[in-house]
């Protein structure tokens, strides 16, 4: 598949792009002003962050299994991982162990890039075990929709999505850095559509939502599409537009506008870069696609998070992927442990990247970047190992509960600790819980994004930084 | 309502044997529904025809324009004046004493504009000039509306429509309730069902109850589903106790062999030796709409306390059904049927200026029998939907010309599909999340094989899906569902999408067939000249946008057949940019 890509455009295509934003709703523009920070709650790690890689283990992730493991085999049936590095503090989970890709000579080179099993890098990684969608509600929303919509946005029906609030803070960087001539890419959403919801003022700021294939049915035309045609395609549409009544035509502006300010993007989603199962040895930022390839994988989930990093590349501030299918209401026990060799290939393969993957701002990637894992809720079998077909559910109790949510990069402050603690029995919370909510806007702070329209009831917490 | 006794009932005997073996339990992958929708069995249409139909573009009263940037108020002449029209649209009708008898005027009919917006609307997809003139008739349309009333694209268009509204997904709801959802739905626009009858069986029906939480969370969702609101606090707390037998439990499904997601009842106003409990009966009846009780009693078809909804008679679905009925029972459930479907021919709030259109079609809906393809005829052959979006009026009045709208991402994809023969994909609204379901089974592939999927030698193709979602259609349902927006990617998708189905670069191997974009007596590799340059443009208008090529778009072919180099081009690569000229236009997009 290919675009057709028009002529390449500078100053006038960005200026062009601003008008089309403001029509279109990819970033939202607004006109240039001085970057004013406001009296917010915040954390010291206020805008140290400049990436966001936000991955839902889809489908409602049995935490216990992975990154809460030391409690009853009730919750977690799967045991937990043994010779862990030192440092670490949080439950590992025997699942975590399993690393079948660093196996035979493949596995080998893959070691020798520096991969390896995700519990011996547990003490890069701080876990929050008890994340709850509402703490001081008297059980958990095991619902697949209202239990997504609060991941998603904070509420049940909440009206704005996580990376429509991420697009929203950033507005005015946005539109400093389109002041200055610098064109970054908004947050992207590369799964549920629900983390762009936006309604009123912030319907403008929804993030755009790819599916599938990324970029790489993108195909630059530059030598093969004809002049005479340029011309024929614009006066296809100014006709259409020209005939309808003057209070309908608006529609039709907004797309002809928005063709326009597609031109002023047509470079970065042509770009050889975003192309990411190209194959390219070319190195970007130190690292090439095929290298990211090889070391990420190839599963939809390994794309998204190479396209990830190479959206990062262009000031994307924030990816959501999917990644997995983890609602396992039967089978559990024979299907999960393979669904394991996938995630932790993710996670070795981002370890190695982050690292060696230089920013251009400066320092890696690993030093700019911030990782959580989270879900619509974590599972139960009711007080068993498994349910009746060896699978587990979820419904209102606490292991449906808490989502043990890991967090790893450079502004962690504490890696390899557990932040919070339930009982091992019973799973009672024994430390702190934090809502969702205050996820979510301790992410937004930690990007510097404006936050002070969100959650006034949750604050952000400064625990994952000091 | 009508009720078939014996179905849930044979469910119900056969269940305790059929969790033993498939032979029991049986599953037809081409028909998997299983549900209350299957109770609903009018065999009778409610209508055979219609009143009302097309005004005929009524006359203006004489009237000084200048007054007229405001509504005027109708005075005695004016009510004459439209009693005097006799219009027979209610529609129209009810718009005279804001339209026509104040002196404001309509556009007049634009056929080929008007066919392809009813096209749309009402099947779902693009027309081209030959199927346009086949199905409206010279203009009578009355008579082409009434066609596609009967078309199975009309029931496609809002079985999917219902899917978005439902919110169906797989991994929520069982599989199996939500083709019976959706057969429902089909009865409704089949008009075997009446919108009341309908609105019953979905209060209880689990792709409602299993998708929420609480027992307010499903009020809440059916006040917005049905009423167009969130209910108030003692309406929400009130009605609730109607839904204080449902549960979201599993149903381990012996074909599929999937535990399904699945609405369960337990009995929370009955005593321990299954009695109701004069106690804690009001915990589970309703005094706001008056005195309603919603109480089942368990027997041996329950097991500790829980029983599957499958399991539930014929009388114990219509005693569950009370939300619905009450809500059908209040005049905002008709309007808000009214608002939601002016609103989709529309694309405007046409009731909150002119709210006599609402009352007009409310009483026209309850005089056909809760008729909802009834409702579809009266907007669909009222002066103010046909008349064209083109041109200007003397005031801006919303309603003095015709609208114009976006059109839905699926019906975009499926004409460029259908005209081009662009090798595609495709999805189904009733299994958003096929992947399960084909891994599960035999039983489980049979099913996504007969599904609209494509499931190959190399699984279920995405093609389609991957586009349609990052253009906001064919939505997985899970949060957010559809979404309609014009924004650079999107733009950008669509743009790269055209050029791969028009390959306007002459790529090898790539784009649709060069047969569809030329007339057939032309050969593709020769030489281009003026007049098969307009030949081709006249073609490919046609096909696309249902219209004859206008003098400005065959002068500009001749000229471009001038321009086009190297010359001299062939016909094929004149076609293909046309193509793409013609395809990512905003006349593709825009209705």
């Amino acid at each position: 598949m290919t675009v057709r890509k028009h002529r390449r455009t500078t100053k006038i295509g960005r200026r062009a792009l601003i008008r089309g934003a403001a029509a279109g709703s990819l970033i939202a523009a607004a006109a240039p002003h001085i970057w004013i920070p406001r009296g917010i709650a915040q954390t010291a790690a206020r805008d140290t962050v400049k990436h966001i890689l936000y991955i839902r283990l889809s489908g409602g992730f049995r935490f216990p299994v992975a990154f809460n493991a030391g409690v009853g085999d009730q919750f977690n049936p799967f045991g937990r991982a043994t010779g862990l590095p030192s440092g670490t503090d949080w439950g590992v989970g025997q699942l975590l162990m399993r690393a079948p890709y660093l196996e035979g000579d493949q596995g080998q080179a893959l070691r020798d890039m520096g991969m390896r099993p995700v519990h011996e890098l547990a003490n890069r990684i701080t876990v929050v075990p008890c994340v709850d969608h509402e703490p001081d509600a008297p059980g958990a929303d095991g619902n697949h929709g209202t239990g997504l919509e609060r991941y998603y946005t904070g509420y049940a029906d909440g009206g704005v999505g996580f990376f429509t609030m991420i697009n929203y803070g950033l507005r005015e960087k946005v539109a400093q850095a389109a002041a200055e001539e610098r064109l970054l890419l908004p947050a992207f959403v590369l799964g549920g559509a629900g983390m762009g919801r936006g309604v009123g003022p912030y319907a403008a700021h929804r993030p755009p939502v790819l599916s599938g294939s990324g970029f790489d049915a993108f195909g630059l035309q530059d030598d093969g599409f004809p002049t005479w045609a340029e011309a024929m395609v614009r006066h296809v549409d100014e006709r259409y537009r020209d005939r309808q009544h003057p209070a309908v035509r608006s529609p039709v502006q907004v797309y002809m506008e928005t063709r326009k300010a597609t031109e002023a993007y047509s470079e970065i989603f042509n770009s050889e870069t975003l192309k990411v199962a190209n194959g390219s040895n070319e190195a970007v930022d130190g690292i090439s696609n095929a290298e990211l390839e090889t070391l990420i994988g190839d599963s939809r989930a390994g794309r998204d998070i190479r396209l990830a990093l190479r959206l990062f590349h262009f000031g994307s501030p924030a990816v959501y992927l999917d990644q997995g299918g983890y609602d396992m209401h039967s089978n559990e026990e024979d299907n999960l442990p393979g669904q394991f060799d996938d995630l932790n290939r993710l996670i070795s393969g981002l370890f190695v990247a982050l690292d060696r993957m230089q920013h251009p701002s400066g320092g890696t990637y690993w030093d700019n970047t911030l990782v959580a894992f989270g879900s619509e809720f974590s599972r139960t079998a009711r007080g068993s190992r498994f349910n009746s077909a060896r699978g587990s559910d979820h419904n209102s109790d606490r292991s449906t509960r808490w989502m043990s949510m890991p967090f790893f990069g450079g502004a962690i402050g504490r890696p390899g600790a557990r932040i919070g603690e339930t009982r091992s029995g019973d799973l009672e919370a024994m430390g702190r819980v934090f809502s969702y909510r205050s996820v979510m806007k301790t992410m937004l702070d930690a990007l510097g994004a404006d936050h002070t329209e969100f959650f006034p009831a949750d604050p952000p917490f400064n625990e994952l930084f000091v | 309502m009508k009720y078939s006794m014996f179905g849930p009932l044979l469910v119900a005997l056969a269940w305790p044997l059929g969790a033993c073996g498939s032979d029991a339990f049986p599953f037809n992958a081409d028909n998997p529904g299983r549900g209350p929708g299957e109770l609903l069995d009018n065999t009778q249409p409610l209508n055979s025809d219609y009143t009302g139909g097309t005004s005929g573009d009524p006359e203006a009263a004489a009237s000084d324009p200048a007054a007229l940037a405001a509504i005027p108020v109708c005075d005695a002449t004016c009510r004459d004046y439209c009693d005097g029209l006799s219009l027979n649209n209610p529609v129209d009708a009810s718009m005279c004493r804001a339209l026509w008898g104040v002196g404001l005027d309509t556009r007049p009919i634009d056929f080929h504009e008007a066919c392809r917006r009813l096209h749309v609307d009402l099947l779902g997809e693009f027309p081209t000039r030959g199927q346009s003139n086949r199905a409206c008739a010279d203009g009578d349309w009355d008579t082409a509306v009434s066609g596609m009333l009967q078309d199975e694209r009309f029931v496609r268009v809002h079985r999917r429509r219902w899917a978005d509204l439902l919110r169906y997904n797989n991994t929520a709801v069982s599989i199996e309730r939500i083709y019976d959802a959706d057969q429902l739905v089909a009865r409704l626009y089949l008009g075997y069902a009446s919108y009341d009858e309908f609105a019953a069986v979905v209060s209880a029906h689990p792709v409602l109850t299993r998708r929420y939480d609480t027992a307010g969370d499903r009020v809440e969702a059916l006040f917005e589903l049905f009423l167009g609101r969130p209910p108030y606090n003692n309406e929400r707390a009130d009605m609730a106790r109607l839904y204080a037998q449902w549960e979201n439990g599993y149903f381990d499904h012996p074909a599929l062999g999937m535990r399904l997601p699945d609405a369960t009842l337990r009995f929370p106003c009955v005593t321990d030796d299954g009695r109701v409990d004069p106690s804690t009966k009001g915990q589970c009846t309703s005094v706001l709409w008056g005195y309603k009780e919603v109480i089942l009693t368990p027997d041996y078809r329950a097991l500790e306390g829980e029983m599957w909804s499958g399991l539930l008679t014929a009388d114990e679905w219509h005693l569950l059904q009370e939300p619905g009925r009450i809500i059908a029972s209040q005049l905002g459930f008709w309007e808000h049927a009214v608002d939601r479907a002016l609103e989709y021919y529309l694309g405007y709030d046409l009731v909150t200026d002119i709210p006599a259109v609402r009352k007009a079609l409310v009483e026209y809906v309850l005089a056909h029998n809760g008729d909802m393809r009834a409702l579809h005829y009266a907007i669909a052959t009222s002066q103010i939907y046909l008349q064209s979006s083109a041109g200007e009026t003397e005031t801006e009045h919303r309603y003095t010309h015709g609208p114009l709208k976006q059109a839905t991402v699926e019906t975009w994809i499926d004409s460029l599909k259908k005209t081009t023969g662009y090798d595609l994909g495709r999805c189904d609204h009733r299994m958003p999340e096929p992947r399960d379901i084909a891994e599960s089974s035999p039983a489980g592939i049979a099913l996504v094989r007969a599904s609209e999927w494509d499931l190959t030698d190399n699984g279920i193709r995405r093609d389609y899906r991957d586009l349609a979602r990052t253009l906001g259609g064919c939505p997985d349902n899970n949060v957010g569902g559809r979404f309609t927006t014009v924004s650079i990617l999107t733009t950008a998708t669509q743009e790269s999408f055209v050029a791969s189905v028009c390959n306007p670069a002459l790529q090898q191997n790539r784009g649709a067939g060069v047969d569809a974009l030329i007339p057939g007596d032309l050969d593709p590799s020769r030489a281009i000249d003026a007049d098969a340059a307009e030949a081709i443009v006249e073609h490919q208008v046609r096909t696309f946008f249902g219209r004859r090529a206008r003098e400005a778009e065959r002068q500009e072919a001749r000229d471009n057949a001038t321009a086009c180099t190297p010359a001299p081009c062939s016909v094929e690569a004149f076609a293909r940019p046309v193509c793409y000229a013609l395809l990512s236009s905003s006349e593709m997009l825009f209705y």
